[in-house]
């Protein structure tokens, strides 16, 4: 049998027998290449080489691809799961981040200069010095409505976005409202339409000329797209009928207090009734401490 | 409540890998032990994982506690981390050291049918006998050297004007290449070249496409294909030595390869130019069913204007890979607190609407 | 496909490789200025100094090629010490020298390719991303001694910057203008003899003051 260390190429990673970032090098090439022009061209998907990792598809490969392919020593690494450091699958890729780098890992927001998230972009104010990485399952704002792949890139190609367009009068005229919760279509730089990840509408407003890269991954998929800082990012909407965050009024977390954030509602075994915490875990004890 | 709020995910993700291990009951199998007797476990493995390594298959197999999907996922994985060192020159499966060779196109062929190992003719009792025997080595059976080698059947057919030239088919993509498109490179696209679909089949799910291929044979399509012949045998990989430029064999491969004469029910399916046309299938290993499978749907997948599921190429390729659909389909798993949050948010939005117009009126 | 680089070294070229270049680390850094600046075009991003004693004056756009290419992509010289410098790339990255048309990235010498550019790759509507990158060996860039002196708007500018830079043609400037047809279009890196490094691609609105 082969020896792994053999086959897997250099030994400066921190796991003996991989490379520094799992990866090997002519695959964070691609992805860096990949990335490039997804930055060039914002909102716009390109097609790379996804690689399987380990991780279960769906879990987060895309992601920590890009993550893998970016990270070099001098790097922090932030990851959260519906806004936590805790879940158990941001504590996994993590994990597997600094097993297979040593870089330094941290839950604070503000020291991080790579964050990876899945489903929540923190609360937290980000910097220019930052990059945050989505992991996306569904980088096609369109397969809703239309499954052929060939079809949905005619349809970007000529910026037809009629049958989106129809989607949402049609849900307005069946509900009154549009009813899409998470996974909000948005207008990128006025040219590309873009699935912004499953983030909740409460985070979508908070994409627009944001002072932050935003580099998007669906491994699954194999698709990498980009919103670069200061970018126009604009939820599909009518005139008549806006574009909605989720309504919190009137609640507050129960344990910081905070009236302004993205909550978690948790049904009381006891009672039944409905109580409310910070879904962003990290912020929540800053502002517990008062430091935010 | 929820394992995402809770402080401490890392130690309950140790001590969930614990509880695996101890609901390992019975001593530790050797790899050898897999790669021997659970060898068509092990050729499934290296098929869906896309790597000959029958070692490490075997391992995989052990890792996982036996789900094939989850451990052709290790190997993928596994797979990630080795650089492209080289590309190997074609191989001709006319020069295979064969094992095993059908056809149920004719009754006698050139050379002989030769049943080699097979279980397809015995009947399917649960031999109890099996339960508690010890390890019986088996002889290796006939010196390699010994086995002559031979033309292929459909090689008499395309001979005698009968079957369609094998390089006119890209008739779908109009994508015309010198060198074969690489899935684990470039993401697929549709209309897929050939290439792209044989490669993406080879690494498909055995049951998955089992499925798929079914569904055409029943009814949800028309492909029904004759097998001019099905051969399991070595196949050697030959590569351009980097300095002397020339070939050097690296090894041999197992493989099961299938060619389908396609017909349709009750009837043969006859091209433009009064030829049959094949379906093509070759997989790692001994792995009969979707060696089969892989020929159907490559004569599914030529259909110009598809009707059913398996005559989509964006269906079929999209959903046949085994490691695709079992991350997907677990990732259900997965804390969705914030998507859930906010579509009850718009559910409750729109029944306080609906509240609203009934006390309007 | 190439078939001549191997995993330990890394690539396999007729000559030698650089021993300078560290081929995990130093790829990462430079990616890292190159991300840098391609998300905030008109930013003036240094890149790390590393030792490679290519032929040719400029060391730093052969640095960005060296992060950039591998035995997938294709390139190509325009100008300047044409021949050694694609035999040094070649050796160093494995990267298939190519024709202008079909090249992913290209390296122009001397401020102009005369009309040259015009033939380069800028993608198709279906995948705008099949476009070619340039990179044009500057004179100096950010102060504005001579050459072109740029205004950007666009994603990744907060609201508008000026960059000044010298050693490029303003004729150059304007081909590639003229080929912009967002989606559609080239990503221009403009790399100094000092290390600086400007990214303008195809998102950005360019004045020519």
């Amino acid at each position: 049998m082969t020896e792994l260390s053999t086959l897997a190429g250099t030994d400066s990673g921190a796991l003996k027998g991989y490379n520094f970032a799992f990866l090997d090098e002519f695959t964070k090439r691609e992805i860096r290449r990949k990335i490039l022009k997804a930055v060039a061209i914002p909102g716009y998907q390109v097609p790379f080489g996804s690689r399987e990792m380990p991780l279960a598809k769906g879990w987060g490969t895309g992601g920590i691809q890009i993550t893998l392919s970016i990270i070099g020593r001098s790097d922090v690494l932030k990851v959260i799961d519906q806004g936590s450091d805790e879940s158990v699958n941001a504590v996994n890729i993590r994990n597997l981040v600094s097993r297979m780098t040593g870089v330094e890992t941290t839950s604070d927001t503000g020291s991080a200069t790579i964050i990876q998230t899945r489903h929540r972009i923190p609360e937290e104010a980000l910097t220019e010095d930052q990059i945050m990485v989505f992991q996306v399952p569904f980088p096609e704002p369109l397969r809703t409505i239309e499954p052929s792949e060939q079809v949905t890139r005619r349809m970007h190609a000529e910026q037809d976005y009629s049958s989106m367009w129809l989607h949402l009068y049609e849900d307005i005229v069946k509900h009154g409202k549009i009813t899409i919760g998470a996974r909000y279509p948005c207008l990128v730089n006025g040219r590309h339409l873009m699935d912004p990840s499953p983030i909740p509408r409460w985070d979508v407003p908070r994409l627009h000329r944001s002072p932050v890269l935003h580099l998007f991954c669906a491994g699954r998929e194999k698709r990498i797209y980009a919103v670069p800082p200061h970018t126009p990012v604009e939820p599909l909407e009518f005139e008549d009928y806006k574009f909605e965050t989720e309504d919190f009024s009137g609640k507050v977390c129960e344990r910081c207090g905070s009236s302004d954030t993205f909550l978690d509602e948790i049904i009381d075994d006891a009672t039944g009734d409905s109580r409310y915490l910070c879904s962003d875990t990290s912020f929540c004890e800053k502002r517990q401490r008062g430091c935010a | 409540m929820g394992y995402v709020l809770v402080k401490g995910g890392s130690e309950a993700i140790k001590n969930a890998k614990a509880l695996v291990g101890s609901l390992r009951s019975a001593p530790h199998i050797k790899v050898s032990q897999i790669r021997g007797r659970l060898r068509l476990s092990v050729d499934q493995v290296m098929g869906e994982g896309g790597l000959y390594a029958p070692e490490l298959a075997a391992l995989a197999i052990r890792q996982s506690d036996g789900d094939l999907v989850a451990a052709s996922f290790l190997i993928r994985a596994y797979r990630s981390t080795l650089p492209r060192i080289g590309y190997s020159e074609t191989s001709d499966t006319r020069e295979m050291f064969v094992l095993r060779r059908i056809s149920s196109a004719f009754k006698e062929i050139p050379g002989g049918q030769i049943l080699g190992p097979s279980i397809d003719y015995t009947e399917r009792l649960l031999d109890f006998g099996e339960r508690g025997a010890v390890d019986d080595d088996q002889e290796s059976g006939t010196e390699k050297s010994d086995i002559p080698k031979f033309k292929k059947v459909s090689d008499l057919l395309r001979a005698s004007g009968l079957l369609e030239d094998v390089s006119a088919d890209d008739e779908t993509s109009g994508d015309a290449r010198d060198e074969p498109c690489d899935i684990t490179r470039e993401s697929i696209r549709f209309p897929a070249p050939r290439s792209a679909r044989l490669q993406t089949l080879a690494r498909g799910e055995t049951g998955a496409m089992l499925a798929l291929a079914y569904s055409s044979l029943r009814g949800y399509g028309s492909v029904h294909p004759t097998i001019a012949e099905m051969r399991v045998g070595y196949v050697s990989l030959r590569i351009k030595h980097p300095y002397t430029g020339n070939d050097v064999s690296v090894g041999d491969v197992l493989v099961t390869e299938c060619e389908g004469i396609l017909s349709g029910v009750g009837a043969t399916e006859i091209t433009a130019d009064n030829r049959f046309s094949l379906g093509y299938g070759l997989v790692f290993g001994q792995n009969e069913k979707k060696a089969i499978s892989m020929s159907i749907l490559d004569g599914t997948m030529r259909v110009s204007e598809p009707k059913t599921p398996a005559e989509d190429q964006e269906f079929v390729l999209y959903h046949i890979d085994g490691i695709d659909a079992m991350g997907f389909v677990e990732h259900l798993k997965l804390p969705h607190y914030v998507t859930f949050q906010s579509s009850l948010d718009r559910i409750r939005a729109v029944k306080s609407e609906e509240v609203g117009e009934v006390s309007d009126d | 496909m190439g078939r001549d680089c191997d995993h330990k070294g890394g690539f396999r070229g007729d000559g030698v490789r650089d021993p300078a270049f560290d081929l995990i680390f130093d790829s990462q850094r430079i990616f890292r200025s190159l991300l840098d600046a391609m998300a905030n075009p008109g930013r003036i991003v240094t890149l790390p100094e590393i030792d490679i004693e290519p032929p040719g004056a400029n060391r730093y756009p052969l640095l960005l090629l060296m992060t950039l290419l591998d035995h997938e992509v294709s390139f190509c010289v325009l100008g300047g010490a044409q021949t050694q410098v694609t035999e040094y790339l070649k050796t160093n990255t494995g990267g298939k020298e190519s024709r202008l048309e079909n090249s992913d990235f290209i390296l122009v010498y001397g401020g102009s390719s005369h009309g040259l550019i015009q033939r380069a790759r800028v993608g198709t509507l279906e995948y705008p991303d099949e476009s070619a990158t340039v990179i044009y060996d500057a004179g100096s860039i950010g102060d504005d001694r001579g050459g072109v002196l740029l205004e950007l708007s666009g994603p990744g500018i907060a609201d508008k910057r000026m960059i000044g830079a010298s050693g490029i043609e303003e004729n150059e400037i304007e081909d590639v203008l003229a080929m912009q047809d967002y989606p559609l279009g080239l990503d221009l890196i403009f790399s100094d003899r000092a290390g600086r490094m400007v990214c303008i691609p195809r998102s950005t609105t360019v004045e020519v003051m």
